[in-house]
């Protein structure tokens, strides 16, 4: 067997991965911001226009209509997500305690399965003609779910919630490297339930909390495609049309890559953009309990 | 100051957690100054503990971890600060106080987590291992750093250790256990001249007190009073050279036994000595 040097094994080892992002991402990621830039239907040559395409796609309400969608699901999404994770965590830890495995396991669950399935079984319990939760909030809000602006946005976000296991596995992992000692120095200053929730559990999970939520948000921007392509197409009247939504319309139906290239952009600075924004905001969380114990 | 030793799952530190609240006996009481302590919750007993590995917030600087409980008491600011300021003054850690605990030392540590015993101004202090997580080297100085602090104070102090050269040298007096159970509280001098049971005598002296089976009694001896004399009742097993001191261990009817003789006395390994026994402790067998 011949020995590699260990150069050359990291070498071939990372190989498949560097070419997989230089084809499926980098290179895609710069043609793309080069047609935003252009007009291009993907069959005649790509026409350049510099910033017309963004100038006319910020004249018309679609583009306001869709970055408002947008808004409402990662402001609702992220947070319920993140929390749900840690209400989860800190409600199933405990490793011998009644149900717990059940329990963890289940909150984990909904996240194995894939987007499409997901969202095909909801389109099932929501769907306005039969589907048992529609009927019953029909009954008593008088509309249908889906035909409701705030309904069908709810809906995306209940989807989205509901795959919180990943985030819910971290937060779970975190919450069990907290050590107990740190709990019995609050109780003995008298510290007890929200109290030792204040000053242990949130400040040492702080750092994990701070990088779930900007991860969260990154994939927030982005997580909404199958559910809405699969549920609501965007509607009622635009509703839960998001930036991916839009880019995937303008792009592949209406086969306006130049469009779709520049709202894409746009997705990716705005996400860069918020990302920045809220590092700041909870810069402390981050480097917060960074460190462990020592001893 | 009351030494409590014991080997691991003794109940060494359940014991500390009796004392201070966090948990609450199944019979018996725990009274503190007589007070009678069923009841009380830990943050209104006269109590302070120094935790296992010190058990320090890492996310929070020196300052803020001696304040903690005063924070978490509500106590005010400028009372806070004053008190926090005494007790690291005590220490010598005024110079430390905006430092977070990953910049510190192991003794540096262990000082932060006994200033924030001491700002609560407690009739008893409970230790759990104050010194186990400390560097070997650093030990033996930080033992008697502690020991001075603990005196000058001269507050009532208990602390757990499985190390009887450490409850020896810093307890007024030591409490054995064993499974739960008090098997000796007494001065480390008495301990050591009359253990109340053989596993007290074997668990306390370096090298242990040897233990012999004879007909329906136990004897016990310290190394230091078997001399060796010329005859044939033991065997030479094994000669340890310590140094200052050399440590023969013998087999003889009823066991093993160690003696100690001067550098340069040691019979050969595997040649046969006579024994003379001074002092010997007696238990029945139980």
């Amino acid at each position: 067997m011949s020995r590699l040097s260990y150069r050359t094994g990291l070498r071939l080892m990372l190989a498949p991965f560097l070419l997989g992002a230089l084809v499926l991402v980098l290179v895609p990621a710069v043609m793309t911001a080069g047609y935003a830039f252009t007009r291009y239907d993907g069959l005649s040559p790509a026409q350049f226009v510099g910033f017309d395409t963004y100038r006319d796609l910020l004249a018309y309400a679609e583009l306001r209509r869709s970055l408002a969608a947008t808004a409402a699901f990662v402001v609702l999404a992220v947070p319920l997500r993140v929390l749900g994770g840690l209400g989860l965590a800190l409600l199933l830890h405990r490793r011998r305690a009644r149900l717990a495995g059940t329990g963890r396991a289940a909150a984990y669950v909904p996240t194995v399965l894939p987007d499409a399935a997901t969202a095909l079984i909801w389109l099932w319990v929501v769907n306005p003609v039969y589907g048992p939760l529609a009927v019953v909030l029909q009954v008593g809000t008088g509309s249908p779910l889906l035909l409701d602006r705030w309904g069908a946005r709810l809906t995306i976000v209940a989807i989205a919630v509901f795959a919180l296991g990943e985030g819910f596995l971290v937060t779970l992992a975190a919450r069990r490297e907290v050590p107990q000692v740190l709990y019995d120095v609050a109780r003995l200053e008298g510290a007890r339930g929200t109290g030792l929730f204040r000053r242990v559990t949130l400040p040492m999970l702080a750092p994990v909390l701070g990088l779930l939520s900007a991860r969260d948000l990154v994939v927030s921007m982005q997580v909404t495609l199958v559910p809405v392509l699969l549920l609501t197409r965007g509607g009622p009247l635009g509703a839960t049309k998001t930036l991916p939504v839009l880019v995937y319309e303008r792009g592949f139906r209406e086969l306006r890559f130049g469009d779709a290239a520049a709202l894409a952009l746009l997705l990716f600075l705005l996400t860069v953009l918020l990302v920045a924004v809220q590092y700041r905001l909870l810069r402390r969380w981050f480097r917060a309990g960074a460190v462990q114990t020592g001893g | 100051m009351l030494a409590v030793v014991g080997p691991s799952g003794s109940g060494k530190t359940t014991l500390l957690r009796l004392v201070c609240g966090l948990l609450g006996p199944d019979e018996g009481s725990v009274r503190i100054g007589g007070q009678e302590q069923a009841g009380v919750p830990p943050e209104r007993r006269p109590v302070a503990m120094v935790f296992q590995g010190y058990a320090l917030f890492p996310h929070l600087t020196v300052r803020e971890n001696v304040g903690f409980g005063l924070r978490v008491r509500r106590v005010r600011r400028g009372d806070r600060d004053a008190r926090v300021h005494e007790a690291a003054q005590k220490l010598g850690l005024y110079d430390l106080l905006d430092r977070q605990p990953a910049e510190l030392s192991g003794g540096e540590r262990q000082r932060v987590a006994l200033a924030r015993a001491l700002v609560r101004d407690p009739a008893v202090f409970c230790l759990d291992e104050p010194l186990s997580s400390l560097d070997p080297l650093l030990r033996a100085d930080a033992r008697r750093e502690l020991a001075d602090l603990l005196r000058a104070d001269g507050r009532c102090a208990v602390f757990v250790t499985h190390d009887q050269s450490e409850a020896m040298t810093l307890g007024d007096r030591v409490a054995v256990l064993r499974d739960g159970c008090l098997e000796q509280v007494d001065t480390p001098r008495a301990l050591y001249d009359a253990p109340a049971t053989p596993f007290v005598a074997s668990f306390v002296g370096t090298p242990a007190m040897s233990l012999l089976r004879r007909g329906s009694q136990v004897v016990g001896v310290r190394p230091e009073h078997v001399r060796l004399v010329p005859g044939q009742d033991a065997f030479v097993h094994a000669v340890e050279d310590h140094g200052h001191e050399v440590q023969v261990l013998l087999d003889v009817d009823g066991g093993r036994l160690v003696a100690r003789v001067p550098v340069g006395d040691a019979p050969p390994v595997g040649s046969r000595v006579g024994v003379v026994l001074g002092r010997t402790t007696t238990w029945p067998v139980g």
